[in-house]
């Protein structure tokens, strides 16, 4: 029986996916000496620190108070005793205390005692949410809290749940193996979000390189009349939520809005197992399952990491290349790079991958050839080579009309720039620029 | 490692991969593209021609190398632009042309058309033809030849053909006609543009729409004016003679000088066969597929601004 | 620099031979000199309001009599002019109203104007006329000399003048290289005064 793949629109980019995980069973690694937790994770301000160094923590604990509904909370992944609180840079953002715990202590069991969610409403299932600190969990740095996604306006229903586990992104294979392994928990999860945002039916998008999985899941939702399996292409930027919308429901997203005011919630797999979790056995989200992959590494595979544990204990247990071009946090199209390897692995990490040293990419900017090949791989259908121009020359007169903030920095263009010119960071760096100064700003005042 | 400092500020730029694509591919590729032509010129003109076309990548190679050294730019003659400029105008001269003039008007085309306007991507005009252009105000006795199928025809009608023995298609697409070193040989032409299509560079919709266009137009106009009827023209012994074939499958699709969009390139490519048709028809020139090309390349953007994509998420709004 | 380039255009058309790029030089500098010197003189005896009108009749006496002056003493100069003797006068008022003219640094504003405008049109003209044609010639009034290039020069090479130098086209080309030449020095020696690389 021929299956009819969907997809979205013009543009992307057909890349190799070294899915070398992809058969790599999920395994859970052992306790980590010490994790050193920074107090922001997510896109909102950072958490208000709660302990002190010498105070005796225990795991599941609050050690970080988010100061606003738009943040997380922090908890402790170990239970031990609290090393230090220093500032650091914070991975990239803003300065934020670091809270280091050495492990010693209790090791909790969270999965000895389920608890009723039959007679919770929804209101107190996004507190319990909240309470446990989730935060979506493919999003890199800049992740949202999970509240913020779930919960609409007053008395408004979402129409339709989508369950994003396309990982259309090369190196990564968590999300695969939970829906493989964990498939009864993350059918459950999917019941329990749409009974929060009353949904009416849910869609489990997977790309056609899961094929395996479209079969387990489909005698899972037998007698489930509600939920229903869509296999889409596995071109590039398919896992994000915009392309993702218009493959499966041929709507576009206006400019400005978010996927809710349209009536729809995009979750991710992961998300949503750690949300059962939540509600389920009461766990708030100090594990997170990542890809430890790479060239040459010998135990590479889909592991159960606490969050916190330092890159450099993963190193130590799973071994790490004698030579490698680059270390990345998250998938090498939309992940950052690690340059020191005590970076813990954060709430929205979702991998750790150990480029190649032939994959090196010096960052030429040579000049533009007007080859349009940029234009063509836009998924957003922008012209890449004319934004990074604005942004460049900081002249943001035209910017509505051609379209800087639409960008969702997917990597497509920089990656087949044949002058190698760094479009994507030239692109971010102007809409910084754009947003600092005001929306009306043309770079003349 | 994907990381240097600069005007994105961060250290850390994603992504971190790249599809190892460069300059040089692109342009060596479209250098062996044109390597077809220069056989065929060499198997009909005999070493005269490869003489020309020798003269003519020194040329271009020098000047482009002085000019780098001129402007303080990282010296660029490896990358394969120089080459194909310098092949490109060599391919437009006649085997009788004298040397100082494929000197000058190739040290034109790369100097001025090229280096004087910004460098590479920001030439307003295709170099080639720019340099042809000069080169034919210049010297236009000895730089065109006056004894090429589309001349015969359009100062004796089909009568000076076929008593000249040039109505035989078959030595059209061939070469065995005289002409100019390059665009004898419309076989070594297709040739070239199957391999560039075959190895990605380009997509074939301005040689097809252009040619498509101008053989439409000749075959409606062609017969006008010599005094005949509509619908009377000769599209196919148009479009094998004179330059059109070399200057649709190579100079019109220049990435720098066309336009962005597929739509975009539809109307540059409609225009140019327009112009091109109206040009061999009613005009003093034989040859308008390069003027039009020129005349069109300063349109091109025009072209860009009205024929911009539609924003993911825009609507109706712009 | 760029009201330089705006009062070109008569001295780019007739620039084909040497001697008409000179004179026409010459011709207009001096028109230049005069007039900005008689309405320096007087503008500030002027009340507001007639100081344009006043000064176009001062730059249009000015080209006449430079014009019957051309005419008495170099009659074969003023034919080949032809019709851009007078419209001197227009480009001129060009530079009037572009500022050269007024204000206090007139006299050297002007002095610039009219050394950049003997620069463009000897060189223009001197070269226009090598490339275009092969020759040079300084006949004026029955007097001076034709030098032949291809006979002196090169007797056995055989090249041909790029008749496209004698066309507009070729003397925009000249311009065009001339004045990137001058920003060229410009440039050295703003670089050399700042320190700046």
């Amino acid at each position: 029986m021929k299956v009819k793949t969907k997809t979205f629109g013009i543009g992307g980019i057909v890349i190799d996916k070294w899915k070398f995980t992809a058969s790599s069973p999920l395994i859970k690694t052992h306790v980590p000496i010490q994790v050193r937790l920074p107090m922001c994770q997510d896109s909102g301000k950072p958490a208000r620190t709660l302990v002190a160094p010498g105070e005796h923590v225990e795991e599941g604990q609050i050690i970080g108070e988010a100061p606003d509904n738009d943040s997380a909370h922090i908890h402790t992944s170990v239970s031990g005793k609290v090393i230090s609180v220093e500032r650091g840079s914070g991975f990239g953002k803003t300065e934020t205390d670091i809270v280091t715990v050495a492990t010693g202590g209790t090791i909790k069991n969270w999965y000895g005692r389920k608890y009723d969610t039959d007679d919770l409403a929804p209101e107190q299932m996004i507190s319990e949410i909240r309470q446990a600190g989730i935060v979506e969990m493919d999003g890199g740095l800049d992740c949202w809290p999970a509240q913020t996604n779930l919960s609409l306006k007053e008395g408004k229903k979402a129409d339709i749940l989508i369950v994003d586990t396309v990982e259309s992104v090369p190196y990564i294979s968590a999300g695969h193996r939970i829906l493989l392994e964990k498939t009864a928990e993350v059918i459950e999860g999917i019941r329990l979000v749409m009974k929060i945002t009353g949904a009416g039916e849910a869609i489990i998008a997977i790309d056609e390189d899961k094929a395996d999985v479209a079969g387990i899941i489909s005698f899972g939702l037998i007698g489930l009349k509600e939920m229903r399996v869509e296999i889409l292409k596995s071109r590039y930027p398919q896992g994000c939520e915009r392309e993702l919308i218009y493959a499966l429901l041929k709507k576009e997203l206006p400019a400005g809005k978010v996927p809710r005011d349209l009536g729809i919630v995009v979750e991710n797999t992961a998300t949503i197992l750690a949300i059962y979790e939540a509600l389920v056995f009461k766990k708030p989200l100090i594990e997170r399952y990542i890809t430890y992959t790479g060239d040459k590494i010998e135990k590479r595979g889909n592991y159960k990491v606490k969050i916190g544990t330092p890159v450099r204990l993963l190193a130590e247990e799973f071994g790490m290349p004698g030579t490698f071009g680059a270390v990345i946090a998250g998938d090498p199209l939309t992940g950052m790079e690690i340059t020191d390897m005590n970076t813990p692995v954060m709430k929205g990490t979702s991998g750790i991958v150990f480029l190649p040293k032939y994959m090196n990419y010096k960052v030429l900017d040579r000049p533009c050839i007007r080859c349009s090949r940029c234009l063509s791989s836009c998924p957003m259908r922008l012209n890449p080579a004319v934004l990074a121009d604005i942004s460049r020359e900081e002249n943001f007169s035209e910017s509505f009309s051609l379209g800087l903030s639409q960008c969702t920095e997917c990597g497509c263009c920089s990656y087949i720039c044949p002058s190698s010119i760094p479009i994507t960071a030239l692109i971010r760096y102007g809409k910084k620029v754009l947003l600092q100064k005001g929306r009306n700003y043309n770079g003349r005042n | 490692m994907a990381g240097t400092e600069g005007k994105a500020g961060t250290v850390v730029f994603s992504p971190h991969i790249h599809n190892r694509s460069s300059i040089e591919k692109i342009m060596w590729n479209v250098v062996i593209a044109l390597v077809p032509a220069a056989l065929s010129a060499y198997h009909f003109f005999g070493i005269k021609s490869i003489i020309i076309i020798g003269t003519s990548l020194l040329t271009g190679i020098v000047t482009e190398l002085l000019m780098c050294l001129f402007a303080r730019r990282p010296v660029t003659i490896l990358d394969g632009s120089a080459v194909i400029t310098s092949l490109l105008f060599s391919y437009m001269m006649p085997t009788t042309c004298p040397l100082f003039i494929v000197v000058s008007g190739c040290f034109f085309a790369i100097a001025i058309v090229k280096w004087a306007f910004g460098g590479l991507g920001c030439n307003f005009m295709n170099p080639a033809i720019g340099g042809y252009i000069f080169v034919t105000a210049a010297w236009k006795n000895f730089s065109t030849c006056g004894d090429d199928p589309l001349s015969v025809f359009k100062s004796g009608g089909w009568n000076a053909v076929t008593s000249a023995h040039f109505e035989n298609y078959l030595n059209l697409f061939i070469g065995n006609i005289p002409g100019t070193v390059g665009e004898i040989s419309k076989l070594a032409i297709l040739a070239g543009l199957a391999y560039l299509v075959l190895m990605r560079v380009l997509l074939p919709v301005i040689p097809l729409v252009f040619l498509g266009t101008a053989a439409v137009f000749l075959w409606i106009f062609g017969g006008i004016p010599a005094g005949g009827a509509f619908f009377t023209g000769n599209p196919l012994f148009q479009l094998l003679s004179g330059g059109i074939a070399l200057c649709a499958c190579f100079m019109a699709v220049d990435y720098v000088t066309s336009p962005l969009t597929i739509n975009g390139k539809i109307i540059f490519a409609v225009c140019l066969g327009i112009l091109t048709s109206v040009i061999r028809l009613w005009s003093d020139f034989t040859e308008g597929a390069f003027y039009s090309v020129a005349f069109m390349n300063i349109f091109v953007p025009l072209i860009d601004r009205f024929t911009r994509t539609r924003i993911f998420g825009y609507g109706r709004l712009r | 620099m760029k009201h330089f380039v705006l009062g070109l255009a008569p001295v780019l058309a007739v620039s084909t031979l040497t001697i008409n790029g000179i004179g026409m030089g010459l011709i207009f500098a001096l028109t230049l000199l005069l007039s900005s010197g008689l309405i320096f003189l007087i503008r500030d005896h002027l009340p507001e309001i007639i100081r344009n009108s006043i000064s176009v009749i001062i730059i249009a006496a000015v080209v006449t009599l430079i014009q019957l002056a051309t005419v008495h003493y170099a009659p074969d100069l003023c034919a080949s002019l032809g019709i851009y003797l007078p419209i001197i006068a227009v480009n001129c008022y060009i530079y009037y109203s572009a500022g050269v003219y007024p204000g206090a640094e007139a006299p050297l504003k002007t002095f610039k104007a009219c050394l950049y405008i003997v620069i463009i049109s000897v060189f223009a003209g001197l070269f226009r006329e090598i490339a275009g044609k092969g020759t040079i010639t300084m006949m004026i009034a029955g007097a001076g000399f034709t030098y032949d290039l291809g006979k002196s020069i090169l007797k056995d090479i055989s090249l041909s003048p790029a008749v496209v130098f004698a066309m507009p086209a070729g003397g925009f080309l000249i311009a065009g290289l001339v004045l990137a030449f001058i920003q060229h020095i410009k440039n050295i020696s703003r670089r050399n005064k700042t320190w700046i690389c």
